[in-house]
């Protein structure tokens, strides 16, 4: 089932209900930005222990999930940029990697591999969209940024994966 | 609908699909399940941590404060789990009365950073009472140890340590009337640590095997009972005790690191909403920050 409406209000106090309504979601999106589900679970439980610990504040904001999301989604692509400079050979190997990629299926990994070897922003907002089912004003706000720079980069994000999966973004985009 | 959209639609249901064979861990008690339950879920081996290890630093840290800035340095280890962060969060959110007790006698270098023989001097700890408000940011603690005991309080970023009368009569007499220090952070030994016991525990929690024990008693209250075990090299196991409104009731735990780091805690919570009154001591009774290191030096002194 795809997973919308996950920018909802929440009630102060309401921790518990928004972390397990919002849990998985945020997982998936940090796993697909990072590539490991047990990196994607650390770096989701690290953004929602964040929110716990300020739940006060973030409660009051009109839109919690988008915050633990935004975290999530800077988190998983500043350790994917360092991972992909310091640590190529040892993502290379890593046999975590390697067993969640056989578990998705070949062409998925592929698909979510190219996602991530896009320029940060480019990752983010497709993940945010596809996986997340956003719009693009969610993406905006979760990202916060304007709703043209996120098309931009929705735009030159599907240009690169139809290149690079071998579609024909010309006729996506009619 | 585009190919690709549809590529990634297809993708993102894949990952959806997998996401529900994902183990949501319970906000506050049942997260300390999170690393093995969790992982065992999606299929992956929980990896290897140093729960323990970062626990001990935190209670470390209750103990001694500068005494014990050179173990508690080496125990800074990054963690993951969120379990234990949340529980600990939750347990901060009221003022809290906690109790200390070593259940071995713990050794620990004070300052570490000693370099003339005939080195750090070594303090025993048995334990320490004190009551935090961490939303106000005070607290008061009485530290009991082998040279005796001595207060620390805690005024937002003001740390004062009192200062033995009888360690006070060794200094220059201009010090003599000095009933207090102030950790600042002005000399190598007197680093202040955080005054939080559990800031460790919530930004470094760590995974662990953690089993379910059931409910037992504590005093009047009905607790659940978990037990983590850590890397069997560190031999070491931790009993987290929590209330029914999700706080830590107990915490204790039992290490084996060698080297005169042995040692067990047991850390008692209670009195939740207790009303932390703490006044900064008359300036006049404050040693003056140049004088640390006629403290320390005495301090060192003292116990050696």
């Amino acid at each position: 089932m795809r997973y919308r409406g996950t920018l909802v209000a929440v009630q102060p106090g309401d921790f518990d209900v928004f972390f397990r309504s919002q849990y998985r979601s945020v997982t998936g999106l940090a796993y697909v930005l990072c590539g490991d589900v047990g990196r994607a679970e650390d770096l989701a439980q690290e953004a929602f222990a964040a929110a716990d610990r300020s739940w006060p504040r973030i409660s009051g904001y009109d839109d919690p999930g988008a915050w633990v999301r935004r975290v999530v989604a800077n988190k998983a692509t500043s350790l994917r940029r360092k991972r992909s400079s310091e640590a190529r050979a040892f993502v290379r190997l890593n046999s975590r990697r390697a067993e969640t990629e056989t578990e998705m299926g070949i062409d998925d990994a592929a698909l979510w591999s190219a996602v991530r070897a896009l320029p940060r922003r480019q990752a983010q907002v497709v993940a945010l969209t596809f996986l997340d089912g956003l719009d693009i004003p969610e993406v905006a706000r979760v990202l916060t940024c304007g709703e043209a720079t996120v098309k931009t980069h929705l735009h030159r994000a599907k240009l690169t994966l139809a290149a690079r999966l071998g579609l024909d973004q010309q006729q996506e985009d009619r | 609908m585009s190919a690709l959209d549809d590529r990634l639609r297809s993708a993102a249901d894949a990952v959806h699909q997998q996401m529900e064979h994902l183990s949501v861990p319970e906000p506050g008690v049942a997260l300390l399940d999170t690393a093995g339950a969790g992982r065992a879920a999606t299929g992956h081996r929980a990896r290897p941590t140093r729960a323990l290890v970062a626990f001990a630093a935190a209670v470390v840290v209750v103990l001694g404060a500068s005494a014990v800035v050179g173990l508690a340095r080496r125990g800074s280890h990054r963690g993951s789990a969120f379990s234990i962060a949340v529980l600990a969060a939750t347990t901060q959110r009221q003022s809290v009365r906690m109790r200390i007790t070593a259940i071995r006698p713990m050794t620990f270098e004070l300052f570490p950073a000693t370099k003339s023989p005939p080195g750090p001097p070594q303090i025993e700890i048995s334990g320490d009472t004190g009551v935090y408000d961490f939303q106000r940011n005070v607290a008061r603690r009485e530290i009991q140890g082998g040279w005796g005991k001595s207060t620390e309080l805690l005024i937002g970023t003001h740390v004062y340590v009192s200062l033995d009368p009888e360690i006070a009569a060794s200094l220059p007499a201009r010090l003599r009337n000095k009933r207090w220090f102030e950790m600042n952070g002005s000399t190598d030994s007197f680093t202040p640590l955080p005054f939080d016991p559990l800031a460790q525990l919530r930004q470094d929690p760590g995974t662990t095997s953690i089993q379910d024990l059931g409910t037992t008693q504590i005093g009047a209250e009905t607790v659940h009972h978990y037990n983590a075990t850590g890397p069997k090299t560190r031999g070491g196991s931790l009993d987290i005790y929590v209330d029914s409104n999700n706080r830590l009731n107990r915490l204790r735990f039992v290490l084996n690191f060698g080297a005169g780091l042995d040692g067990g805690m047991q850390m008692d919570f209670s009195d939740y909403g207790v009303r932390v009154n703490v006044t900064a001591p008359p300036a006049d009774e404050v040693v003056p920050a140049t004088d640390l290191p006629l403290v320390e030096s005495a301090i060192a002194n003292h116990i050696h």
